[in-house]
């Protein structure tokens, strides 16, 4: 059948991507931007793409390595299989506890502004739920739903960025280049951990018709992504200034609140932007969950991966709601991303790549 | 369909079980509130309750043991939307009603126990503030992080500080326009656009401010019989109210900041009092400092119309040099009154509440970092020297 297929074209394996690498990152990306560099935060984020543009050269090389095989295969062909097989465990705890957290900082910023009354274990559970519902059908039914999902998201975010400029005082963002290097660096290697879902592309690339496009893929996503992570920072630095964006626990939607539509018929337009974030983090959400079950269907050699989707949600459910409050939520975030963030991202899929290499494993010889 | 169609029977009834339970929960929305069900409050005035002045001024009220801790007093504004709707007949067109407790955030909650509706900050549209509460930093800092936090409450709102008590501001009905907090949003914007002698700011702007040493300004408003006046501002330091500035002063410190688009400036002029309406200003803020004192240099800039003379006199306007006479005595006057308002600023409240340390941080970051630790006092033996340039551009249609 149709969705059966299981195999997308380079242009939806960028829109997956960038769905999935914008997200709730970007909400709070111009705090910590700013935590590290004050007025020079800008910088601070695009030290973060340029590393990204690292991360994703190396994960996508040892990919393209071995086309027709997963990171779970390919692991094991290059280090052996116990080995391979650790890391694709390791890999599955880290995104699990990646999208539990995510689908609790979701859950969080809705009741908090949309939802009050509603139950977050309500909020949690059918986002969930509507994610397996899509992954059920498999990669290319994502795919096209992300084709749909990637214009109402980005349009509406456009049209409110334009009219925040005319709110944004560019001033604030003076004085400029006053931040140390060092200082720089760190917050770039910190903030490179926004794009933390490149490691997806290890799973991925083996979905694409022509898996040798994989790494214009990542580094077109990246650029995409990158783009409006500095002009989420820059407009929100230029409306608030350093010093209020650094209270701020999601200074974008702030931003988005102080937009003044002209003509003042609407109000409370954060509202608005809200319902189109939803379906970014819904989209992030079913990224993790399907490569979550799509690792176990991989590593139990079993040929469908469906009925593997539901035994996840229930997991994944209640590791989401173990942090007692949003303090705590973003506190295990920090932690995972200072540890874990930065192992699949560069030391695994650069050991990898010259392991391969060297014992000129995969379609090494072009 | 093949396998389906074998037991048809079973499908259909877990088809149906299905629709069911799916009915069930999606029915439900927790967060429904319908629009009659909800106190829209226009206008919110939150106040300094003290317990000891509410006994002596209320003796016979009973069940004040209740109060003893209550510290603010909330004014809350909402318009009869039945009345706007032109449904019912000669109500009042506003509610206006006062709760007290212990903290700012709860007194909503008293509220919505005394109202058939549940009250919604979504729409506020001016938020005032009594002199007292601006007066104790603890619950004046209280009260504006509870503002911020709270997401209903926009930062776009509009803040004031009255001179006397909030709720009596909120407590008036202008004829003009019955609902006060649309009134008071709207006299804001005119008084911007025209006047100049008040500062508008909003709640965000305000925060902003108040990040650099609890410093800033916000306009004031006094009541009258059936109306009421912004103009003049509250000065802040260290989350505290200093002391007011007069219009005129207001109007000195947004020509400092080149944030003027209409204001008018009689000047005396041998014996008689011609206006000058100003219709631009650009200003340019430049700092030098010698090691042990700060010096700072305002230029002001602005383009103007005399609109008012006298009938035949000589020389008439209508010839430059009359014109250049006029504009320097226009540019020494407003010399005199910027400096004053410096004067003010730095000597009398000690208070840097127009910005001029972020100013010097923006564009001369290396003079700041040498500054910066001891802004107040360096703020106050600061050397002004203000440099205006008033042109006479036109004067009207007769010579």
């Amino acid at each position: 059948m149709f969705s059966m297929n299981d195999k997308a074209s380079a242009r939806q394996v960028t829109i997956l991507l960038i769905l999935d690498l914008f997200g709730t990152a970007a909400l709070t990306l111009p705090r910590r931007a700013a935590e590290f560099a004050s007025e020079d935060a800008w910088m601070v984020v695009i030290g973060g793409v340029v590393l990204a543009l690292i991360y994703g050269f190396l994960i996508t090389s040892v990919a393209t390595l071995f086309p027709q095989d997963s990171f779970v295969e390919f692991s094991g062909k290059i280090v052996t299989k116990p080995i391979g097989m650790a890391l694709s465990l390791l890999l599955m705890a880290k995104l699990m506890a990646g999208v539990a957290l995510e689908v609790r900082v979701f859950g969080e910023i809705l009741k908090q502004t949309l939802l009050p009354k509603t139950p977050i274990e309500v909020i949690i559970i059918s986002m969930l739920l509507i994610t397996a519902y899509l992954i059920r059908k498999g990669y290319e039914c994502r795919a096209r739903i992300a084709e749909i999902l990637v214009v109402i998201v980005f349009l509406p975010l456009i049209f409110v960025f334009l009219l925040a400029l005319f709110n944004a005082d560019f001033t604030n963002l003076l004085p400029m280049f006053k931040t140390p290097a060092p200082k720089i660096l760190e917050g770039a290697y910190y903030l490179g951990f926004t794009f933390g879902g490149l490691e997806v592309m290890l799973l991925a690339t083996m979905f694409l018709v022509k898996p040798k496009r994989a790494p214009r893929v990542t580094t077109t996503a990246i650029i995409v992504v990158g783009f409006f992570n500095v002009a989420v920072t820059l407009i929100t630095l230029a409306t608030f200034g350093s010093m209020e964006t650094n209270k701020q626990i999601w200074p974008t939607m702030q931003m988005m609140q102080s937009v003044n539509f002209p003509g003042l018929f609407i109000e409370r337009q954060d509202v608005l932007m809200m319902s189109f974030w939803i379906l970014s983090v819904f989209a992030i959400v079913n990224a993790g969950l399907f490569f979550i079950s799509f690792i176990a269907t991989r590593m139990l050699k079993s040929s469908e991966h469906y009925y593997l989707v539901l035994p996840f949600v229930p997991i994944l459910y209640f590791i989401s709601l173990i942090p007692d409050n949003i303090a705590q939520t973003y506190e295990w975030l920090d932690f995972m991303n200072r540890y874990f963030g930065i192992i699949f991202l560069f030391p695994v899929p650069l050991i990898l790549l010259m392991i391969a290499k060297m014992r000129k494993l995969g379609d090494t010889v072009e | 369909m093949i396998r389906l169609s074998k037991n048809r029977h079973t499908y259909i009834w877990f088809l149906f079980l299905f629709v069911v339970l799916c009915t069930i929960p999606l029915t439900g929305c927790w967060d429904k509130v319908e629009m009659d069900d909800r106190a829209f409050v226009i206008g919110m005035g939150v106040d300094k309750f003290e317990y000891e002045k509410y006994i002596e001024e209320n003796k016979e009220e009973e069940e004040t043991e209740n109060i003893k801790n209550d510290r603010f007093r909330v004014t809350y504004t909402m318009p009869n939307l039945g009345m706007i709707a032109g449904k019912a007949g000669n109500e009042e067109p506003k509610f206006v009603k006062t709760s007290t407790d212990t903290t700012l955030f709860s007194t909503s909650a008293i509220m919505d126990a005394r109202l058939n509706k549940e009250v919604y900050f979504g729409h506020t549209k001016i938020i005032v503030f009594g002199e007292d509460l601006v007066k104790d930093p603890h619950l004046f800092r209280q009260a504006l992080d509870a503002m911020e936090r709270d997401p209903q409450i926009s930062r776009r709102v509009p803040l004031l500080v009255a001179q006397g008590q909030a709720s009596h501001v909120l407590n008036t009905t202008p004829d003009v326009e019955p609902l006060m907090g649309i009134y008071i949003m709207k006299v804001l914007e005119t008084a911007e656009r025209t006047v100049a002698r008040v500062i508008r700011k909003d709640l965000g702007e305000f925060l902003e401010e108040l990040r650099v040493g609890g410093r800033g300004l916000l306009p004031r408003i006094t009541t009258g019989k059936k109306d009421v006046k912004v103009g003049g501002a509250a000065v802040f330091k260290d989350y505290t109210m200093q002391g007011w500035l007069g219009e005129k002063e207001v109007r000195s410190v947004l020509f400092i900041q080149g944030n003027v688009k209409k204001t008018q400036v009689p000047v005396q002029y041998e014996d008689m009092y011609i206006p000058y309406t100003v219709t631009e200003v650009k200003s340019d803020l430049e700092f030098s400092y010698d090691g042990n004192r700060l010096s700072a240099k305002i230029k002001i800039k602005m383009e103007g119309d005399i609109l008012e003379y006298e009938l035949e006199r000589k020389p008439e306007l209508f010839k430059n040099s009359t014109l250049k006479k006029l504009s320097s005595i226009l540019s020494a006057e407003i010399e005199k009154e910027v400096l004053q308002t410096m004067t003010k600023l730095q000597k009398e409240f000690k208070t840097d509440a127009i910005g001029m340390e972020r100013e010097l941080r923006k564009y001369q970051y290396d003079i700041w970092k040498q500054v910066k630790d001891d802004w107040d006092q360096v703020f106050e033996d600061m050397n002004v020297s203000v440099d205006v340039t008033a042109n006479i551009r036109r004067i009207g249609v007769s010579r």
